[in-house]
């Protein structure tokens, strides 16, 4: 079933989208949650069998909306006093109608049944590396090597290798969404959840929370990334080293000393490993440098987000928690307790910690 | 034509403010439930509007995250609770008793007691906007996010207390509408002879009185734990969340059927009357409306199959949810089979009901695919749900209740809406509809998430954005032609006689509007469409010569209705102060909430004491 439906209705589709786009806007564009654009076997089965419905569903349209049409059409009343046949029901007819689409549903049944064993979140196509990944509000955490390794809105996973993945929440309800790789998992605060993702193809994929959760529920969002073993190993590997130690008298160094002072606040939800750092609220700051993006994946992790976040982070992402607890801290003004020369000392700081 | 009027002494009907205040009768309390109804459904409207505008680019900045969040949970829960469910108690107090050639409603000051608990409750729900924000964790409100530990403000007590009220007076209408249809039908109108709209309002006063309690409940625990700290929704003491979307689905999913069973009667109404036949297989109508009512209350985890239930419960919810369709399948072709090798009259109710079978098609096939597991797995929470229940829910139940509307206006006005403007709106709403919810589909597939108050820029959801928003305008406009056609119908003079559109059921045979006691006479009842009967034979079998029944006592009787009472609004007024006494507990050291169990307990014995009539 799988290659012909996707191959015949994945061209049509594509045709469509593209005449459409092309008609409406003059471009075309690469659509990256698009799931009939699937990137892994699992979104690819799912796409053929939303295919294969699909197009019964649109057989299904004609022929209802064609008979509607045809008799609003023929049967208009001609004559004031026209009367026609008094028909109370035909039950051959009618038999028939409650068999063939009863018919229908069994097959369509049966495929559901069997793309479920194929990409089921409970049913992984085998063993590979175990991951956490942990729902916060609002940004993504995910732990690798037992936790020893804990990252932010980013993914790393080698190609052709399952992530067996653990879900959990602290907090609300999130789910686990990458359009182009894997269907939702719902990220439970009660039980953990299991999914998996199996990657063929390098690349980046853009995920996003798709239960709402509340007030940034839009903005938590975060990427996979697919990458070569030899390139995941690597990237491991670094994440596994110690911080970046900023050189004496440099601003990094200066910023080091804001952030790891308990005053600043920063420690109390933000961790990074050897310093008294060692809040979980946040996210590990680690290697924060190693990451594109930051905020729950809304922003590109570059020198002019990163000053304007911590020049004001409730401005940019409006009831997220940092900004919350700093308003906290000084009601009486909107957030901006740091001096210029402070936010240019924790940038340096935060840039250095590959 | 057969006029069942008698000149018959006409008892004084008394007018002013206070006569509407204390009203039991069904007709008036229909007409309340209808306009105070489509208040709502206007503002409901408006709240669509700012959704939409917000999010007609990228990175809109209309609404801030916590008032769009507000803004999107009131649109879901005033079309649900405020809109689509009063606008069916309004047609069917008005219509019902008169189709089944009843004189009222069985309980009358039951029947105004509910009318005043859903005025009552839906302005407590606004009430919120004013007194420190509106609910805002979506219609369905999942737990933990409605926990106090997630959501301190005050909305969600407005949200929980005002369903209540709500709730209650759904029950009380339910429970009112099964005895009056099952005790109070005119001589020989057996139960295999009702009207296909009394028997979808028998069908959904059954699903209201099995699933509100479900809800109750749930409220009811969300409440304890957010006022006393019983932990029913929280994990730290081992209480679970999913609790919170069992015994809610349990509710929500039968719930869209009390939402579109009336309207599926509706259509068969008009559908039969507009092409002069009968419905077509009226027995496996019934037992599809049947049938679909008690497959609803086994399909509720599909709304769940994302949050880790059992693969085997995947699949039962799967193939319950499959069986839907079918008795749905049934309804949709003898639809088309009601029109088949009629003399249509091509009228703005026809329009909508024809309409309505196009678009429902669509709300069907959708949920199929939706019921496909892994498919559901990636458009779950999407655009493409989102787009969904609105194919069922306005291309279901509002294109009915439209179609509803020019064909009954007539009846309870003697007034004509306007052709012209009528078809006007007909063409705007499926052009908008269209617009907005079939795009939804197609850009949920894209991967956009529903409840997102922003969305960057490049991910091919922009233009399809901009498009819904201006059919999002188009169907306001095409409401608002639908307002104007309504009050300039109203100054015009009353001009329908009983039976304009050829009618086949009791309501057409009476005068246009109906007298307070409805009838005076009654015609013989051999079949679901006795006027036609009465007026070109019957065709049907078990035939009877028509003959007329008096009903009027040889003209002399004083004819028997209940007395008006001020009492249902005095108790709804009280629950009001219960339940505000709730919300603000804490805050009032609980004085006002043991002020509102008096106020019930003294309304209550002040309705008890006054005869029902003289």
């Amino acid at each position: 079933m799988h290659s012909f439906w996707v191959r015949s209705s994945r061209l049509l589709a594509v045709l469509v989208t593209s005449l459409s786009f092309i008609a409406l806007t003059g471009c075309s564009s690469y659509i990256p949650q698009n799931i009939l654009a699937p990137f892994s076997p699992a979104a690819e089965e799912t796409a053929s069998l939303f295919y294969f419905i699909f197009w019964i569903a649109v057989v299904i349209f004609i022929g209802v909306e064609g008979m509607l049409v045809f008799f609003v059409l023929r049967y208009q009343r001609r004559a004031q006093d026209e009367h026609p046949e008094q028909y109370h029901g035909n039950t051959r007819l009618e038999i028939t109608w409650t068999i063939i689409p009863a018919l229908i549903l069994v097959v369509v049944f049966a495929f559901t049944i069997r793309t479920m064993g194929q990409t089921g979140p409970t049913s992984p196509p085998g063993k590979g590396i175990p991951i956490k990944v942990i729902g916060h509000q609002w940004w993504w955490e995910i732990q690798y090597e037992d936790g020893k390794v804990l990252t932010a809105s980013e993914l790393h996973m080698p190609t052709n290798t399952v992530m067996n993945i653990v879900l959990n929440s602290d907090n609300v309800i999130h789910s686990f969404w990458v359009p182009s790789l894997m269907g939702k998992t719902d990220v439970m605060p009660s039980h953990d959840n299991q999914t998996w993702l199996l990657g063929n193809i390098t690349g980046i994929f853009s995920g996003q929370c798709a239960e709402f959760c509340g007030a940034q529920h839009a903005n938590m969002l975060f990427r996979v990334i697919v990458q070569s073993p030899s390139d995941y190993q690597a990237w491991l590997a670094n994440q596994q080293q110690p911080p970046f130690e900023p050189a004496p008298g440099s601003p990094a160094e200066r910023g080091k000393q804001i952030i790891t002072d308990p005053k600043y606040l920063c420690v109390g939800c933000h961790a990074i490993q050897g310093t008294n750092a060692v809040g979980i609220t946040g996210p590990n700051l680690t290697h924060f440098a190693s990451r594109g993006c930051f905020a729950g994946c809304r922003f590109e992790n570059n020198h002019e987000n990163l000053t304007r976040w911590l020049t004001n982070p409730e401005a940019m992402k409006p009831g997220n928690l940092m900004g919350q607890a700093l308003t906290k801290l000084k009601p009486e003004t909107p957030y901006n307790p740091l001096t210029p020369d402070e936010i240019a000392a924790l940038t340096a700081y935060l840039e250095s910690l590959k | 034509m057969a006029t069942n009027v008698m000149t018959l002494p006409r008892t004084a009907e008394p007018t002013g403010l206070w006569s509407w205040i204390t009203t039991v009768d069904h007709k008036r309390l229909g007409i309340m439930y209808l306009v105070t109804a489509v208040a709502f459904f206007v503002i409901g409207g408006i709240e669509a509007l700012l959704i939409r505008t917000q999010l007609a680019t990228p990175n809109g900045t209309v609404l801030n995250p916590d008032v769009y969040n507000q803004i999107f949970t009131m649109h879901g829960t005033t079309m649900v609770f405020l809109a689509v469910m009063p606008l069916n108690s309004g047609f069917g107090n008005y219509i019902v008793p008169l189709m089944i050639g009843a004189r009222d409603m069985a309980f009358p000051r039951l029947n105004a007691f509910g009318y005043w608990l859903y005025l009552v409750g839906g302005l407590l729900l606004y009430s919120s906007f004013f007194l420190g924000g509106a609910p805002n964790a979506g219609w369905f409100g999942y737990a933990p996010l409605t926990e106090r530990a997630f959501n301190l403000g005050h909305g969600i007590d407005f949200w929980v207390l005002s369903l209540q009220l709500l709730g209650i007076s759904s029950l009380a209408g339910g429970l009112n509408f099964i005895v009056t249809i099952l005790n109070m039908r005119a001589p020989g109108l057996t139960i295999n002879r009702l009207p296909l709209f009394v028997w979808g309002t028998l069908v959904t006063s059954l699903l209201i009185i099995f699933a509100i309690p479900s809800i109750t409940v749930a409220l009811i625990l969300l409440l304890f734990d957010r006022y006393f700290g019983t932990m029913f929704y929280l994990p730290a003491a081992q209480g679970d969340p999913l609790l919170w979307q069992h015994l809610f689905w349990f509710f929500g999913h039968p719930e869209v059927y009390i939402m579109i069973m009336p309207a599926f009667g509706i259509i068969s109404e008009v559908l039969a009357t507009y092409s002069r036949k009968p419905i077509f297989g009226y027995a496996a109508m019934a037992f599809a409306f049947a049938g679909i009512s008690f497959v609803s209350f086994t399909v509720w985890a599909h709304h769940m199959f994302a949050t880790g239930i059992s693969p085997v419960a995947d699949v039962v919810f799967a193939g319950t949810s499959f069986l839907v369709a079918v008795p749905t399948g049934i309804k949709i072709f003898n639809w088309l089979g009601t029109i088949w090798k009629g003399s249509i009259h091509i009228t703005t109710a026809f329009l909508f009901a024809a309409g309505f079978i196009g678009q429902f098609t669509i709300g069907g096939l959708g949920g199929v695919m939706l019921a496909t597991v892994p498919v559901d797995w990636q458009i779950t929470d999407t655009y493409f749900v989102v787009g969904h229940f609105h194919y069922t829910l306005f291309a279901g139940a509002v294109l009915g209740l439209f179609a509803g509307l020019y064909h009954w206006f007539p009846k309870m006005t003697g007034r004509f809406l306007n052709e012209r403007l009528g078809q006007a709106h007909f063409w705007l709403t499926m052009v908008g509809m269209t617009m907005v919810f079939l795009t939804m589909h197609y850009v949920g597939v894209l991967g956009m998430p529903r409840r997102i108050y922003t969305y960057a820029a490049g991910q091919g959801w922009d233009l399809w954005n901009l498009l819904e928003t201006v059919g999002a305008f188009t169907v306001a406009l095409g409401v608002f032609i639908m307002l104007i056609n309504i009050i300039t119908a109203l100054r015009k003079p009353k001009t329908a006689e009983n039976d304009p559109w050829d009618g086949q059921t009791l309501e057409w045979a009476t005068s246009s509007p109906p007298p307070a006691y409805n009838f005076a006479t009654m015609i013989p009842v051999n079949s679901p469409r006795p006027l036609w009967d009465a007026k070109y034979g019957a065709h049907s079998e078990n035939v009877e010569q028509p003959k007329k029944i008096d009903l009027s006592g040889g003209g002399k009787a004083h004819i028997h209705l209940p007395n008006p009472s001020i009492w249902p609004l005095l108790l709804s007024l009280a629950l009001a102060v219960f339940a505000v006494g709730v919300i603000f507990g804490p805050q009032t050291g609980w004085i006002v909430a043991p002020i509102g169990v008096l106020g019930i307990f003294v309304t209550f014995i002040g309705w008890l004491a006054q005869p029902a009539s003289s």
